[in-house]
């Protein structure tokens, strides 16, 4: 092949690419969604939520993911959204250095959700969990396992992304409740990564210096996982808990080697950002900051309790709703009838009720 | 024909199809935005020719970058002049490097390898001083903050500037000192360059302290321009800056370096990041893409000098 031709191929192959995907904004309305830990797979569940409110609300959604957790990644994307002309853009905000880029794009009229992770200091809404109360609430079901308040031993509290406000949020209600046991001693909590491989080898290690600790608690969704293996390796002879729905998760706690995992409702993390943008395009409106609670979910493998007001499902069907986004979108239907124009347009609570 | 211009065609290539499809990516508020985005990776790469040029990689400039920022920042929060505050940082990179510089040295051991290790070493001791938070100065009064992220006719940052100026200042280094050619000689044959009376050692502590340097300065105007630094920022910066310095021509086995072309390879992966949410491609395909356009643009690159090259063959065989 002659230079002159191959230039033209790659020329061609670029325009064939670009010109492919032109039909991409066929919508009226194009919402960006901003995700951080591409190939999570929580985060891929509040995906599923995001592209269900798109298809329910006839919306056009695209969205971008960077692999990690860095501000300056994701605030990139962010700005890339508004520049090409998205009407609304979702994103969780893994760091304070954002709220100033942010601030800037909602200022030029490109209206702005959080999700997951947030920054106060960004002035737009949040769609999240009660980060402190839901730490509360994990460690006060593992210190009722250990036997409530005159339970004695060690306790390893792991956190996949040191610095994340809503993950040390969770590690303070996780500390608190353990403090009701005056006999309990809290380690950590260590950074113990994100990526699977990573995550079980730093729970590995922290396992092997302290033999015997009598509970270990992740904050991130890779725990439960890693815990369950940790624990099924060396006789389940420490309570496992830890965050996150996922189906990997699940099994670990239906095979009795992780006692219980929280889940921050993912779907609702997806859908409700979508829904707000969405209402405000439509009428509109513009939003403001405020919290927007997506619920905890407590599952053991004797209780699920999916949280807002949603009916009872079995441990079997809890772990079919992790697997399976159709079975999802269906069950959450009583749920996304609520949102009507009234509700989402009503005034949300104080964005510092998430961290009460 | 300068030599980079197979990454610029790429650039130019791949900007126009874009445009051509998308015609608000040539929006100039897009375009400059594009600047502003490559400004603090960008500069890393700057320092990073210097060390590939010299046959080294430092995998902790990500580190450098939030440590020093971490420092300034704190000194900001103590009350500390943020100019001063600034100042304290950038020497505090440099401080980093020599660490860097003085441990490769001393054990003659690669930076490589070295800084696989202060990677995690600068990392850890910035979460012990950030305490594993944000580090947000309350006070942005100063016009420190101001001028940083003041943007010229509203739509070119500062900082983009800042960035521009110093790639020039870098080129002349490179190019145009005894420092640089130093540089360049040690990484095509250290042995000749000892030869030829060159303290290979001396240089190799030079071009690592510089690049501390480089990433203080990058780290204490980001806190500037963005008003914060947070614990994991600076964690994803190595390779995108390791593969900005490839794309733009920098040839792993050293001896060479291009600044230019260093400048040019960080546009091309914003670009790529750009188009693809202009094209609406979705996360799950954007990675995929992202490779495939990198290599599309490094082909094209080496597809225009391996005709140069052949021109030339062509022309001393018809000469000759």
């Amino acid at each position: 092949m002659t230079f002159g031709k191959t230039v033209s191929t790659i020329a061609l192959a670029a325009a064939t690419l670009a010109f492919g995907a032109a039909g991409a904004f066929a919508e009226d309305i194009t919402i960006g969604f901003v995700a951080h830990a591409q190939g999570d797979p929580f985060v891929q569940q509040i995906q599923d939520g995001a592209q269900a409110a798109a298809d329910d609300l006839g919306v056009k959604l695209v969205t971008a993911q960077q692999a990690g957790g860095a501000p300056e990644g994701q605030l990139k994307l962010v700005q890339n959204f508004a520049n090409s002309g998205a009407q609304g853009i979702a994103t969780s905000v893994p760091g304070e250095s954002m709220a100033r880029g942010l601030n800037d794009i909602i200022s030029s009229g490109v209206p702005i959700v959080q999700f997951n992770l947030l920054s106060q200091a960004v002035e737009a809404p949040y769609v999240g969990e009660k980060s402190v109360e839901s730490g509360r609430i994990l460690g006060r079901m593992v210190l009722d396992k250990l036997g409530g308040e005159n339970a004695k031993g060690t306790v390893i509290l792991g956190n996949c992304f040191p610095g994340f406000p809503v993950l040390e949020n969770r590690a303070k209600g996780v500390e608190e409740s353990l403090a009701k046991a005056s006999g309990i001693k809290v380690l950590g909590p260590f950074d113990v990564k994100v990526s699977a491989v990573d995550n079980y080898n730093h729970w590995e290690q922290l396992y092997s210096a302290n033999p015997d600790a009598v509970a270990l608690i992740g904050l991130c969704a890779p725990d439960v996982t890693s815990l369950g293996k940790l624990n099924a390796a060396h006789g389940d002879k420490f309570v496992a808990g830890g965050y996150d729905l996922t189906e990997l998760n699940l099994k670990a706690v239906k095979e009795g080697h992780a006692y219980v995992t929280i889940g921050q409702s993912a779907f609702v993390q997806g859908y409700l950002p979508v829904a707000l943008l969405v209402n405000a395009i439509k009428g509109g409106k513009k939003i403001g900051p405020g919290f927007y609670d997506a619920g905890s979910q407590v599952v053991t493998a004797d209780k699920v309790d999916m949280g807002n007001g949603l009916p009872p499902v079995s441990f079997d069907e809890a772990q079919k709703l992790a697997s399976d986004p159709k079975a999802t979108i269906e069950y959450y239907k009583p749920w996304t009838k609520t949102l009507t124009a009234e509700m989402l347009s009503a005034e949300p609570k104080p964005i510092s009720a998430e961290s009460e | 024909m300068p030599e980079e211009v197979g990454v610029i065609a790429a650039l130019l290539l791949m900007m126009l199809v874009i445009g051509i499809a998308r015609p608000r990516f040539l929006n100039p508020i897009n375009l400059f935005s594009l600047l502003g985005n490559t400004t603090f990776l960008g500069m890393l790469a700057l320092g990073m020719v210097f060390l590939l040029a010299i046959r080294e990689i430092d995998l902790s400039v990500g580190w450098m970058f939030n440590f020093s920022a971490v420092v300034a920042a704190l000194l900001m929060v103590a009350g500390l002049d943020p100019w001063l505050a600034a100042f304290a940082g950038i020497l505090f990179g440099a401080c980093l490097g020599f660490v860097n510089g003085l441990i490769a040295v001393t054990l003659r051991l690669p930076a490589i390898i070295v800084t696989l290790g202060t990677y995690s070493m600068f990392q850890g001791l910035s979460l012990v001083v950030n305490n594993g938070r944000a580090i947000v100065p309350s006070d942005q009064s100063s016009n420190f903050f101001r001028v940083i992220s003041y943007k010229l006719f509203g739509v070119l940052p500062v900082a983009a500037l800042v960035f521009v100026l110093l790639a020039v200042a870098m080129h002349i280094l490179l190019h145009r000192t005894r420092f640089g050619y130093r540089v360049q000689a040690v990484g095509s044959n250290p042995e000749a360059a000892a030869h030829a009376g060159i303290p290979t050692a001396r240089v190799r502590l030079q071009t690592l302290v510089l690049m501390g340097a480089i990433c203080g300065l990058s780290g204490t105007m980001y806190v500037g321009f963005r008003g914060a630094i947070d614990p994991n920022e600076g964690s994803d910066f190595v390779l995108v800056v390791i593969a900005a310095v490839i794309i733009g021509g920098t040839p792993l086995s050293g001896g060479h370096g291009t600044i230019i072309g260093a400048v040019v390879g960080m546009m091309i992966i914003q670009v790529i990041s750009s188009g693809l949410i202009f094209f609406g491609i979705d996360a799950t395909w954007s990675t995929f893409v992202t490779g495939a356009v990198t290599v599309l643009a490094v082909s094209l690159d080496r597809l225009i000098k391996y005709q140069r090259s052949r021109r030339a063959e062509t022309r001393r065989e018809t000469h000759g």
